[in-house]
């Protein structure tokens, strides 16, 4: 199988990468943000690989492209998101995930297994295989797999399926290891699940809270419970301060009446006029503070207030008792669930967390018991063959390790690291290398090699030749990419001969490998799919 | 069974008019703001006085009806006493009853010198005067009665007692007041009038003008229109929804049902302050300061009336907060307003 395209862009700009060869190739530059990992990542998710791309990168706005060649026949890739196109020969497929992808690209990389996973046996996902001889730059950890989804069991899983010795055997003392770890989740499992009984939730409402977080219905319908109890409080408030007016006039009238009680003193009247308002004329001013009819006015008027006050507490007390009755109504027309969520909000929080918490304790139990029933498959044949798989393997890896490093004295172990082992970066380096030299020697697969940044971490340039050297042996074409210093660049390390493919991205502009120039190319390219180009 | 006779009937009808004939003075004669003290049964039925006392409105009120022109002659004669006197009086008004278009070259104007009088009644009137002065052995120059009578003018009574009383202060709303509001201030001012009387003065000398105030036989123009803003004011406190413009300055602060219960309150501590006669002096004397200081200045603030109001005063003024006071201003800065 070779590599023989890789593009990827949309209508406006785009990168196309063409000069792969059939032996090794080594895309160079001399300094980072060229571009060189968003090809290599670019080619392997078109391919069904998990994203990996430089943050930043707008992946999901890409149309990804490559064209392999699987026994002199081309084959094309198509990938926009989860969306895939495979074109083969003028026929044409679409798929709109990868689990669905996947199938297809069975056809071409044979080798592609089954292998257990969730208690289910399924054709095995492409990131996982592509592991047996890609490795990216980033999120490299000798101890385990790039995938998140995928353990490294999973991955020895894998090589036991391509070697078709089926599945891995749970030893007894890893059963026993399952059950203990069973029995400790299920009865923490309990423990929570009465705390979670306790707060007395009815576990419908709590699915309904769960469910209905963004329910537009149910917030609308909160929103006018909310709405008619703050006008209930405020028609409350308002009732009691009219109260408390009327209160007070009524107080002051008793006080004016007693204050006005004291001045109807005064038999005395003036003989010639008949004025009954005899003062004391002692130069200070002699007038009374009000005469009878203002008095009369004042106090009238009072009464009147109060009078005014009178309707206007009965008016608000009608205001009062609508409102609540509107809440009544409002609060009755609610669907039962909602009315328990907005009553009793606060422990549904506590309760959610608790939930939360049960539902991780339950995916591990149904994890372990997962373990434990596929283990339970008692294969002692099996398990020899696997065992023996496992060495073939790991001793490849120690001889190549040797060729590359003639001073290496310690031996892998496992086609893993332990983890918590530190790798040095160079080390690292050696490892992955084996790893996949090693894999493509046992199985004697014909997919490419293909390493980002493969001497990442400063290998010393007599390891760097007989890794090239070793690389341009095999029969499989090798992609790998390398960041030159600036010594090495100024005295072109990398030379091409009939062996060697050098492709410099030193020209490109950092961080902008995509350019118009390539728009057209690679529009036909999505034309002749027929992508429609966008207004 | 006895029937009362021979009472003095005409008393309340003079009385009346005497306290028309005050009001008149004080709403419509010529430059009645120079009056500055009503001087009551000293010089005449009612004396109008500058402050100094150097200028002297005098009146005298006859409220008897259906006057002929000799009689209204024979009435002049207080006021013929006084411009012979060596007192100088700016007028000399005789207020009396309508008389009689008859006599009159137009009855319409309501006030006439000797010329509004038609040729014969004028000599009537001249020969009623002549014949009183005779009659009390007044000597009198000939020269004097003619000159006299030129300055003389006679007032006919064409108001009702609610507008004499609504022309010594202007305030607002005053015609939305039913009469028997200003009948009632009206016979507070008669009362005030004729408690004035009952010292005796009679033989008494004075030098000057100014020293009759020492008979305390006088009002003060300033006291009279208090009395009119105070009953104004007395009458509009409790009127729904009453809240003067000026007190929003002072209340800016404040939500509308707070500003709603501080005006409820501010309006019960001035209702009180009105009914309790024992701080009677305190709230004339902060009502004294209120007025007069709008008439200082009709654009004053109500906080700087608060504050320049004597603590004193209001210390012992116990129903009045600040506020209260604030808002009394108010309600007297806003009712003036109108003023002339």
């Amino acid at each position: 199988m070779k590599i023989k395209k890789v593009a990827f862009g949309n209508f406006n700009e785009a990168f196309v990468e063409s000069r792969f060869k059939e032996n090794v190739n080594i895309v160079f530059s001399d300094d980072n943000n060229k571009g060189k990992t968003l090809v290599f990542q670019g080619l392997m998710f078109s391919i069904g690989n998990d994203p990996v791309f430089p943050a930043g990168f707008p992946y999901q706005d890409c149309y990804f492209y490559s064209i392999l060649e699987f026994n002199g026949r081309e084959v094309e890739f198509l990938r926009k998101g989860r969306e895939f196109v495979v074109r083969d020969l003028g026929e044409t497929r679409v798929f709109d995930s990868v689990s669905e992808f996947k199938y297809t690209l069975k056809n071409y990389f044979l080798e592609m297994p089954e292998i257990s996973k969730s208690e289910t046996v399924k054709l095995v996902d492409p990131c996982l295989f592509f592991e047996t001889f890609f490795v990216g730059q980033d999120l490299r950890d000798p101890s385990s797999t790039f995938s998140n989804y995928y353990n490294k069991t999973d991955f020895v899983n894998l090589l036991y399926a391509m070697g078709n010795v089926g599945l891995r055997v749970l030893s007894a003392e890893e059963i026993k290891k399952i059950k203990e770890k069973l029995v400790s989740k299920k009865s923490k499992r309990s423990a929570l699940k009465k705390e979670l009984d306790r707060l007395n939730i009815d576990p419908e409402v709590s699915k309904t809270v769960l469910q209905s977080a963004h329910n537009d219905e149910i917030k609308r319908r909160e929103d006018a419970i909310k709405g008619i109890r703050s006008r209930v409080s405020e028609a409350d408030r308002a009732l009691s301060r009219e109260i408390n007016r009327r209160y007070k006039l009524e107080n002051l009238l008793i006080e004016l009446n007693s204050l006005n009680r004291k001045i109807e003193a005064g038999t005395v009247r003036c003989g010639e006029c008949g004025s009954d308002k005899i003062v004391y004329t002692s130069g200070e001013f002699e007038f009374d503070l009000t005469n009878s009819y203002v008095k009369n006015s004042m106090l009238l008027s009072i009464k009147d207030s109060i009078k005014l006050k009178n309707e206007k507490i009965e008016e608000l007390k009608r205001n009062v008792e609508t409102e609540k009755r509107s809440l009544d109504i409002e609060v009755a027309a609610a669907p039962a669930e909602l009315r328990d969520v907005i009553l009793f909000r606060e422990q549904l929080s506590d309760g959610n967390k608790i939930d939360i918490e049960l539902v991780e304790l339950d995916r591990d139990i149904d994890d372990l018991r997962d373990q434990l029933s596929s283990g339970s498959e008692d294969n002692k044949n099996n398990r020899g063959y696997q065992r023996s798989l496992l060495d073939g393997i790991i001793s490849l890896m120690n001889r190549i390790s040797k060729e590359v490093d003639k001073s290496r004295n310690e031996n892998y172990n496992g086609i893993f690291a332990i983890k918590g082992q530190t790798y040095s970066g160079s080390e690292q380096q050696i490892y992955y290398f084996c790893k996949v030299m090693a894999l493509q020697e046992y199985f004697n697969h014909d997919y490419p090699i293909v390493i980002d940044a493969f001497r990442e971490g400063e290998i010393s340039s007599g390891k760097e030749h007989l890794m090239l050297e070793k690389f341009s042996n095999i029969s499989n074409q090798v992609l790998i990419s390398a960041t030159l210093k600036e010594e090495e660049y100024s005295t072109e390390k990398y030379v091409s001969n009939d062996k060697v493919n050098v492709i410099d991205y030193s020209r490109h502009t950092d961080n902008k490998i995509l350019s118009e120039g390539w728009a057209s190319e690679f529009g036909d390219v999505l034309r002749s799919f027929g992508v429609v180009e966008p207004m | 069974m006895y029937v009362f006779s021979n009472t003095e009937r005409t008393n309340k009808k003079a009385s009346e008019y005497e306290t028309k004939s005050l009001l008149y003075l004080l709403g419509h004669s010529r430059d009645k703001k120079d009056i500055s003290v009503v001087a009551i049964d000293c010089f005449n039925d009612v004396t109008g006085m500058s402050e100094t006392g150097e200028k002297l409105w005098d009146i005298q009120s006859k409220g008897v009806a259906n006057l002929t022109p000799r009689k209204i002659g024979r009435c002049l004669i207080t006021l013929f006493k006084n411009y012979d006197s060596d007192f100088i009086f700016f007028d000399y008004i005789l207020f009396i009853p309508k008389i009689d278009e008859k006599y009159l070259s137009d009855g319409t104007k309501g006030v006439y010198g000797i010329k509004g009088f038609n040729k014969e009644q004028a000599l009537k009137v001249k020969e009623g005067l002549v014949q009183e002065l005779i009659k009390h052995g007044n000597p009198y120059q000939k020269e004097k009665v003619d000159c006299f009578l030129d300055k003389a003018l006679i007032v006919e009574n064409r108001k009702n007692t609610s507008t004499y009383v609504k022309d010594i202060v202007r305030f607002k709303h005053q015609n939305t007041k039913d009469n028997s509001f200003y009948e009632e201030i009206f016979k507070e001012i008669q009362n005030l009038q004729s408690v004035k009387k009952h010292s005796y003065i009679e033989g008494e000398v004075i030098e000057k003008p100014i020293d009759v105030l020492s008979f305390d036989r006088y009002i003060q123009v300033n006291d009279l229109k208090m009395l009119v803003i105070n009953r104004f004011v007395g009458v509009d406190l409790f009127n729904q929804n009453m809240m003067p413009p000026s007190f929003l300055g002072v209340a800016k602060n404040l939500e509308v049902q707070d500003l709603q219960d501080l005006i409820l309150d501010c309006k019960s501590q001035i209702g009180k302050a009105f009914f309790d006669k024992n701080q009677r002096r305190e709230f004339w004397s902060v009502f004294e300061h209120i007025v007069s200081s709008i008439n200082g200045d009709p654009r004053v603030s109500i906080s700087d009336i608060c504050e320049t109001l004597g603590t004193t005063v209001t210390r012992r003024l116990s129903h009045l907060n600040d506020y209260g006071v604030m808002f009394l201003s108010a309600m007297v800065k806003d009712g003036l307003t109108n003023e002339d």
